[in-house]
């Protein structure tokens, strides 16, 4: 489509964040929203990013294009420094990363038109007004509009169209990475699979990297290829979708997996998780999700938690392949080097040569047989049963992990 | 089981420029004591106004027709102080957006204690009393504080816990909750639900739920009310109507969410949009966006008759019942 796609370089992440932090101030005191988080996209590929409310999805969003300035770390776009926004005007070539915003209700400019607001990205890209209107119009075919919009305003057209038309407006400026903040999340119902829809032929067709943030693991799953955890600033489980969603490594993935209700009319109630996200001022020490993670040991509080690889246990239909976690009771740090910031006892840490624990008992794989050892429900996030037709609750899997 | 609220052929017509539309057409449901019944549809289906009518908070101008009788007194026929005697006494409303629902500058106190004092007569001393006991059992943590703190000090989630234990403060017979989790993280949205679930069964409190989440229909309602563009499209109990939706557009929105259980495969979006007020198509107003339409579709306004082999009560408003084949 524009020069940025021509020159793809295989393999190579087309966006990059590295250790990225960001801070903002709140009377005087320094508040880490975004705390050393590593993330790639690339081409053609939908990573999704999701976590409660307030764990900083929308801080790393705003700071992968530059909008607010990072503490710490670096982020990258074709492999050149993404530089924060300024008095200066942005550099031509950040133009191929783009941002679709939350509210489509508050990001489009109610004054212009349609075909303006959409031919702007042509027009920065120093083309003329005869090329920004008939891309404009192909854009409108492009997400599934009639022609006849880019001579209407905004408010002529629903949540869900001016979500498009906001789509339409990155796709002017030949995009190659796009990083959508809950772009579904202030639609309807049908809206939301139609958008969703979009923005996955976009990706497939037109070769473009898609960051996906979101509060809605459902929705994430359904479409990303790859899924990030976030927790009060740090990403605490990565991987596949398929895998993460199937055999969540890290407690609170599990919680979030749990929660969804289901649509199934069985009437089972889908599990809570007590607490509510810590005040990102005043992180807890250790794992930051210590407070509220049902499998918490003592030494939890104490013991930073970084992102583990689980080992790549094959496994029908789902790749574990760059599965890791942040949480030494499942992922036990078998192979990080002795004495890094482990504050373990002796006696919680494996033994030495147990290469296998089972995740659920936390036995070792002496002891645990696969099927055998693990209870047969109700898990740690049992969904509660209310009537006689609530099926049985599933059966946790035996998962071994180093 | 007697029914607690009985609403018949309401109808509510909001001025539009082209004249007055009906936002809601002609609904009739049914809530007993201690059960939970659930409200689906998309926007401007008509969710909300049937919820407000019960209150009388239409907007201005609004005409209701019908009768919403709770316990034998007619809701929509009462006025000024009668009303003011049953509206937060028997019946309770905890609204979508717990930010515009609490007074920024009153505490939690005067929030919780203001309409015990007015209803139930009782001293300020006894009503912050049973406050604190409230705020504990939604699951506020150090209530005693919480009472004298404002509603910005508390997160989302924390903000809708209150908001329902002030809506459950004089304990209503009848609580209505419109999109009570809409607007908060899955795992939050999972405790309210318990909460509501609990509440329901302890206090034997009928709710009526109102969501576009089929998900959380499942979870909490017994029976669910499909609406579409202010009429009722399908009508029976969340299990049936879950596993073998009869009615085209429940089963579009049933396709249309992602749901844990469906898998990978790909979201099939209802084609087109909701109709707005002024444009309601004739015949079965969902016609154009129905796959299954047949062409006396765009002509006969179906009515929600007693749906043909379902063992229980089930209403359904699609004549050609295209889907009854595939169930």
């Amino acid at each position: 489509m524009t020069a940025h796609q021509a020159s793809p370089v295989p393999d190579s992440p087309v966006l990059a964040l590295t250790g990225a932090a960001v801070e903002y101030r709140r009377h005087g005191q320094r508040v880490r929203a975004l705390d050393g988080v590593d993330l790639t996209v690339a081409r053609g590929e939908i990573v999704g990013l999701v976590g409660e409310s307030g764990c900083g999805k929308s801080t790393l969003a705003r700071a992968a294009v530059g909008l607010v300035p990072l503490a710490a770390g670096t982020v990258t776009f074709e492999g050149q420094p993404v530089a924060p926004l300024g008095m200066r005007r942005r550099a031509g070539r950040l133009r191929g990363l783009q941002l679709v915003f939350q509210d489509p209700y508050e990001s489009l400019n109610p004054r212009r038109t349609v075909g303006d607001l959409i031919g702007d990205g042509v027009l920065l890209g120093g083309g003329g007004k005869a090329a920004a209107r008939s891309r404009a119009l192909g854009l409108l075919d492009r997400v599934g509009l009639p022609r006849s919009a880019a001579d209407g305003y905004p408010h002529e057209f629903s949540g869900g169209q001016r979500q498009r038309i906001a789509i339409a407006r990155t796709l002017a400026a030949g995009p190659s990475c796009l990083i959508a903040d809950e772009p579904i999340s202030a639609l309807d119902a049908s809206a939301q699979a139609q958008i969703a829809n979009l923005l996955t032929a976009l990706v497939r067709e037109e070769g473009i990297g898609l960051l996906l943030v979101s509060h809605d693991l459902s929705v994430v799953r359904q479409v990303a290829d790859r899924v990030a955890v976030m927790y009060l600033g740090r990403v605490v489980e990565t991987g596949g979708t398929g895998g993460v969603w199937s055999g969540p490594a890290h407690p609170y993935t599990e919680a979030l997996v749990a929660a969804i209700p289901r649509a199934d009319g069985g009437g089972v109630l889908p599990a809570d998780l007590p607490g509510d996200v810590p005040d990102p001022a005043s992180p807890p020490p250790g794992c930051r999700f210590h407070p509220r993670c049902p499998i918490a040991r003592d030494d939890c509080a104490v013991t930073e938690q970084r992102l583990i690889p689980l080992p790549a246990i094959p496994q029908p239909g789902t790749s574990l392949a760059g599965h890791a976690a942040a949480c030494h009771v499942r992922v036990p740090r078998a192979s990080s080097p002795p004495g890094t910031g482990d504050a373990a006892p002796a006696s919680s840490r494996p033994a030495p040569g147990a290469d296998l624990l089972c995740g659920w008992s936390t036995r070792t794989s002496s002891t645990c047989l696969r099927g055998r050892c693990c209870p047969p429900g109700p898990s740690r996030f049992p969904p509660t049963a209310r009537s006689p037709r609530s099926p049985p609750p599933p059966r946790p899997a035996c998962r071994p992990v180093t | 089981m007697t029914a607690l609220l009985e609403v018949e052929n309401l109808t509510v017509a909001l001025p539009t420029r082209a004249g007055y539309r009906n936002a809601v057409d002609d609904l009739s449901l049914t809530v007993h004591a201690g059960e939970v019944v659930g409200i689906a549809g998309e926007s401007g289906s008509g969710k909300t106004m049937t919820a407000l009518s019960l209150f009388g908070l239409l907007p201005h101008g609004a005409r209701v027709t019908g009768s919403a009788r709770l316990d034998g007194t007619d809701l929509l026929a009462l006025r000024g102080r009668r009303l003011r005697d049953v509206r937060g006494r028997q019946v309770a409303m905890v609204s979508q957006d717990p930010t515009a629902a609490l007074h920024p500058i009153l505490t939690i106190g005067t929030l919780l204690t203001e309409h015990m004092r007015h209803h139930l007569g009782i001293s300020k001393s006894e009503a912050l009393d049973r406050a604190a006991e409230l705020l504990d059992t939604v699951r506020i943590p150090d209530p005693a504080r919480a009472l004298h703190s404002y509603p910005g000090q508390f997160s989302g989630g924390m903000r809708q816990r209150i908001a329902i234990a002030v809506a459950l403060a004089c304990e209503p017979r009848l609580l209505v909750a419109d999109e009570p989790t809409t607007a908060l993280d899955v795992t939050v949205q999972a405790g309210i639900l318990q909460l509501l679930d609990r509440l329901c069964r302890e206090r034997d409190m009928a709710v009526i739920v109102i969501t576009h989440d089929l998900g959380v229909m499942s979870a909490l309602a017994r029976r669910v009310y499909v609406m579409y563009a202010g009429r009722l499209a399908e009508a029976g109990p969340t299990s049936r109507l879950l596993s073998r939706p009869r009615h085209p557009y429940t089963r579009g929105l049933l396709d249309a969410l992602p749901h844990p259980e469906a898998g990978g495969a790909a979201l099939v979006p209802i084609g087109g949009t909701p109709p707005s007020l002024g444009a309601v198509p004739g015949g079965c107003p969902f016609h154009p966006r129905c796959a299954h339409a047949v062409a006396s579709c765009a002509t006969a306004r179906p009515e929600a008759v007693q749906a043909s082999g379902e063992p229980g009560p089930h209403l359904l408003a699609c004549p050609p019942d295209p889907l009854r084949v595939l169930a």
